[in-house]
């Protein structure tokens, strides 16, 4: 199973380069989503926290290494920080106050004037060339896969699924819950900040887009189309990108209407999705 | 002065919204800043069809979420949202960005959009109003659907209506806002973002001040306003 879904993954991101230059440059967009959906996956699948915040830690990253790249370790710990500040919210508001930090963020991203530069127009960094953009985006979803994959069935996987299932258990049998909540956010918010790099080595400009709605659902979106498999965030993530772009012409802004089918079918999929498992 | 206070009245409002739709409708309403950017959309046609519209997404809205329990129905508000954007931004194509022509009154030697005072009483009176409508029996009923809706239902309260009525008045009342603001800045669909962001974050303090949340909310957003 995994080798099947390795050799799948592996097809996607090999394949691209050698069907042209628009090819290539649809496919490093969709790797480097489907890069920033994996830390996601990883903090909702194992530890139980469905974040629609992780945005801030794309977009602060990018901004950061755009405006001062000694502002980068800063970034990644006031990022890490919020998110584990709102968790004390609890799990049923975690989504929502994630959500609204992330707005936040993206009103506040609009004054952000540094030298004359950046409001809405954002800020400006120099670019890798596509090929390259292409293999670094390649690489960090490969490695992301792997090691999100070997975190999960280690022995610190164990220790964050049963804080996931039982927090209170888990204590019961030594396991310090917040530590660990604290670890799973760390790594997730982290890689994150690694895709959000990529983000803007890739198209060279950074702007308040990076927290928006669009990006901040993205990677519950792609899950609700995808599923929650290790391979679900490339799969996602190539569906949503492909089709705005293939529809752009007919439909402009057409990852709109899917977001908001997901959104408004997601009790329906998700009834759906848990009725399978139980048979 | 008085633009800042017309400001703080029409958020207060905003922040009264979403705290109904959560207390009584079991919902974060984040379609409120698609509800708005249609009504700012539909001022280009006649601001009194925001109305209409905005009762009517607040119909659909509780049909989509009335069975749904609190995080399921804030997220299905969020795609009945994002899709209201969407079909402003395939019906208004051409329109992005406009600026309507708009009036300009004198108050107190300060001069203001007609539209804005407008938009200022609109939200004054819906505040004034649900404050006295909170202290009859029709607000002693809501506040038992506030605190325990099941229990509510034992005792013989419609809270199915309440619902209905709270998701459909408070659509309209923002919509209608929509439609003011749309008469004096630049509209485009995703204008109601910033209002709704402001509101969430200004009634998640107003949420702790228990059954005065809503003079809370008020006093949030007078609180911001002199903070900035």
């Amino acid at each position: 199973m995994v080798l099947k879904e390795l050799a799948v993954i592996l097809a996607l991101l090999a394949i691209p380069p050698f069907l042209g230059y628009y090819a290539t440059f649809i496919a490093t967009m969709a790797i480097i989503f489907a890069s920033y959906t994996l830390p996601w996956l990883y903090m909702e699948k194992e530890a139980g926290w469905l974040s629609l915040g992780n945005s801030i830690a794309f977009g602060l990253a990018a901004y950061s290494l755009a405006i001062d790249a000694r502002l980068l370790p800063l970034s990644i710990a006031v990022s890490v920080g919020i998110v584990f500040a709102l968790s004390f919210a609890g799990r049923p508001l975690f989504p929502f106050a994630t959500f609204v930090c992330s707005l936040a963020f993206w009103q506040a991203s609009h004054h952000i004037v540094i030298g004359g530069s950046g409001g809405e127009e954002g800020f400006s960094y120099a670019s890798l060339p596509l090929n390259l953009a292409f293999l670094s985006a390649a690489v960090l979803f490969l490695s992301g896969y792997l090691l999100f994959r070997a975190l999960s069935s280690s022995s610190f996987g164990l220790k964050v699924n049963a804080t996931r299932d039982d927090e209170i258990a888990a204590r019961g049998v030594g396991i310090n819950p917040v530590s660990v909540r604290l670890a799973v956010f760390a790594i997730s918010i982290t890689f994150s900040a690694l895709s959000g790099i990529i983000y803007l080595l890739y198209f060279g400009h950074v702007s308040p887009d990076v927290f928006s709605p669009v990006v901040a659902l993205f990677p519950f979106i792609a899950s609700i189309l995808a599923g929650k498999r290790w391979i679900s965030p490339l799969l996602g993530s190539y569906f949503i990108v492909v089709a705005t772009n293939a529809l752009a012409a007919i439909l402009p802004e057409f990852h709109y209407l899917i977001y908001a089918a997901a959104l408004a079918a997601f009790p329906l999929l998700r009834r759906i999705r848990d009725a399978a498992e139980t048979v | 002065m008085i633009s800042e206070i017309v400001s703080v009245l029409i958020f207060s409002a905003f922040t009264v919204c979403i705290l109904l739709c959560y207390k009584v409708c079991r919902l974060l309403n984040l379609s409120f800043g698609s509800i708005f950017a249609l009504g700012a959309h539909l001022a280009t046609v006649s601001p009194l069809l925001s109305l209409l519209a905005g009762s009517i997404a607040g119909i659909a809205l509780h049909r989509a979420t009335r069975s749904l329990k609190l995080p399921e129905a804030t997220i299905v508000s969020l795609g009945f949202g994002l899709g209201i954007e969407e079909a402003i931004r395939l019906t208004f194509r051409g329109s992005q960005y406009i600026v309507l022509p708009a009036e300009i009154v004198r108050i107190v030697g300060e001069a203001i959009y007609a539209a804005t005072l407008a938009a200022g009483v609109i939200s004054a009176a819906f505040i004034v109003s649900l404050l006295a409508v909170l202290n009859s029996g029709i607000g002693l009923k809501l506040r038992f659907v506030e605190e325990n809706s099941e229990l509510a239902e034992l005792y013989g309260i419609d809270t199915e209506s309440a619902r209905l009525l709270i998701l459909t008045v408070t659509s309209a009342l923002i919509c209608l806002l929509g439609a003011t603001a749309g008469t004096v800045q630049a509209i485009h669909p995703a204008m109601g973002w910033p209002y709704l962001t402001f509101s969430v974050i200004a009634a998640t303090p107003a949420n702790l001040f228990g059954r005065h949340r809503y003079a809370a909310a008020v006093l949030v957003n007078v609180a911001c306003l002199l903070w900035f």
